[in-house]
């Protein structure tokens, strides 16, 4: 049974794939007619030019980007997720920009240029694992 | 076609006062408040009812809460407005006591900063668009993202970008005001508790509070009212400008600063290089090598060599931060921009004993706000 994902509206699996922890993710983006791509997707208007309603399509972004920068957080208000964790701004298709959580504890090599991509991940919630969106670094 | 500040009619900054920025205490904000207000009309030499208008910065008070506080001065039955623009509120405020005199609706106007710490959630959190990671992202994180892109980008390591902070707790030692007053070594420095990445507590901005207070006039009004015009310091631009959608690749906090500071610095006819003094938007320490870039002071990459030169230090090529900036003079959000203004104008009439950066005729003060906004504005000695 798959386990239900915590923002569906952001991301799904990758085709072919199920909805389990691992299994490799893509982002739900929106593309404006003027050629401006915009994740999260949102549909009240496009940031660069103000176009709304049927100009704003569905894009899917593969998930795969360019790491430029990381910062792993060791204060942490909030009950989740738990300090230590590691945020990275991450470039993705299209030169849309994004942040996220890194999948595990950053190796050592974490630096900016390297190619990362996204996968599904468990994350505790209220009635059983939610699956979250993480970035992970592409093994050599 | 729009005017600019320089168009209008000249204002001045007559008045500077504070009450000290500090660690939270049971300190109502009205004490605070009254103390900077009453403080710089003293500066002036004038009395509050001359005072014709009230901007009263504020991000985290709550609502109304300026005629709570004004009505002790005596209650006038002016104007009174809040303003809030995140950490640009007080600048904010600043901007438009001046547009008012500069429009010739009032002759003095205030401009007041005030706050206590607060949680207070953002605006954006109710636009219904689902995040990613925001909620694990706090501005320190944004910040400590820059810090690894930066330090990556120009070879740069992190006792580079931490001087920042050696520099400016020196210069907050110096200041009564100053939330945080004692000189650091790098080592303490780099010691502390560890943030977001190799940001640790004494490069980033403290939670305080505090207020800060400035009294803005027109020519008639400072002869009106018998004002000392050599006191008196000209406000020369004003520029106020919000995020935009910018090139893949292009940071968004550095063209910002870069597009705002620019504007500012032709509508006042100034080079980067003219500058004597820059009150910058410091919460954390790369921020201040960020902005001295955008702003063209000198080349991406470049300025890490001028903060160990001791190009930015009193005393050096331009002293940026002189009051301590927001990592030492302290951040309470409402008061911080004004604080600037004051902290500029002193320098400028060559009052600020220890703190004084000799010569200093031009300033510029710059703030940034969650949005993002980002608030300019340059004094100049006549």
């Amino acid at each position: 049974m798959a386990t239900p994902l915590k923002k569906p509206q952001l991301y799904r699996p990758a085709e072919g794939h199920d909805a389990k922890a691992g299994s490799p993710a893509c982002l739900n983006a929106v593309k404006c007619a003027c050629g401006h791509v915009a994740f999260p997707p949102q549909h009240y208007g496009c940031e660069r030019c103000g176009r709304s309603g049927s100009d704003l399509q569905e894009e899917v972004l593969s998930g795969q980007g360019r790491l430029l920068a990381s910062s792993t957080v060791h204060m942490h208000a909030a009950a989740y997720p738990v300090a230590p964790f590691t945020v990275v701004e991450v470039e993705l298709d299209h030169g849309v920009v994004t942040r996220g959580l890194l999948a595990e504890n950053p190796p050592s090599d974490l630096k900016p240029g390297i190619r990362v991509h996204s996968i599904l991940q468990a994350e505790p919630a209220e009635g059983g694992d939610v699956l979250d969106l993480r970035f992970a670094v592409i093994a050599n | 076609m729009a005017k600019t500040l320089a168009d209008l009619r000249p204002v001045y900054v007559v008045g500077i006062g504070w009450h000290r920025y500090q660690e939270m205490s049971s300190t109502t904000y009205v004490t605070l408040g009254l103390q900077a207000v009453r403080q710089a009309l003293a500066d002036a030499g004038i009395a509050w009812e001359a005072v014709e208008s009230s901007y009263v910065g504020t991000a985290l008070l709550g609502m109304a809460c300026g005629r709570p506080m004004l009505r002790h001065l005596g209650a006038s039955g002016n104007s009174i407005v809040h303003i809030e623009n995140a950490s640009a509120s007080g600048s904010t405020a600043f901007r438009h006591a001046c547009i008012e005199v500069a429009s010739g609706m009032s002759d003095v106007a205030l401009a007041v900063g005030v706050d206590k710490p607060a949680k207070i959630e953002r605006g954006e959190r109710q636009a219904g668009i689902p995040q990613l990671a925001a909620d694990a992202i706090v501005p320190f994180t944004h910040f400590a993202l820059l810090t690894n892109g930066y330090m990556n980008a120009h070879g740069v390591a992190i006792e580079d970008i931490a001087r920042v902070a050696v520099k400016n707790h020196g210069n907050g030692a110096k200041n009564p005001n100053a939330h945080r007053q004692r000189a650091r070594t790098l080592d303490e420095v780099m010691s502390g508790r560890r943030v977001s990445g190799d940001l640790t507590t004494l490069q980033c901005c403290p939670v305080g509070e505090g207020a800060a207070a400035v009294v803005v006039a027109s020519e008639d009004g400072i002869r009106r009212l018998g004002i000392d015009p050599s006191r008196a310091v000209r406000v020369t631009s004003s520029v106020a400008r919000s995020e935009r959608v910018y090139p893949p690749g292009t940071g968004f906090d550095a063209e910002l600063t870069r597009e705002t500071t620019a504007m500012a610095l032709e509508q006042a006819g100034l080079k980067p290089s003219q500058l004597d003094i820059v009150e910058l938007h410091d919460a954390f320490t790369v921020e201040e090598l960020h902005y001295v870039e955008a702003m063209g002071i000198c080349k991406p990459g470049q300025s890490v060599h001028l903060l160990k030169d001791g190009a930015l230090d009193i005393g050096g090529q331009v002293a940026v931060n002189p009051s301590g900036g927001l990592i030492a003079m302290g951040h309470p959000i409402g008061p911080t921009g004004i604080g600037q203004i004051g902290e500029i104008t002193m320098q400028i009439r060559g009052e600020a004993g220890e703190r004084q950066h000799k010569g200093a005729r031009t300033g510029l003060a710059h703030m940034v706000g969650v949005g993002a906004v980002c608030y300019v504005h340059t004094l100049q000695a006549d």
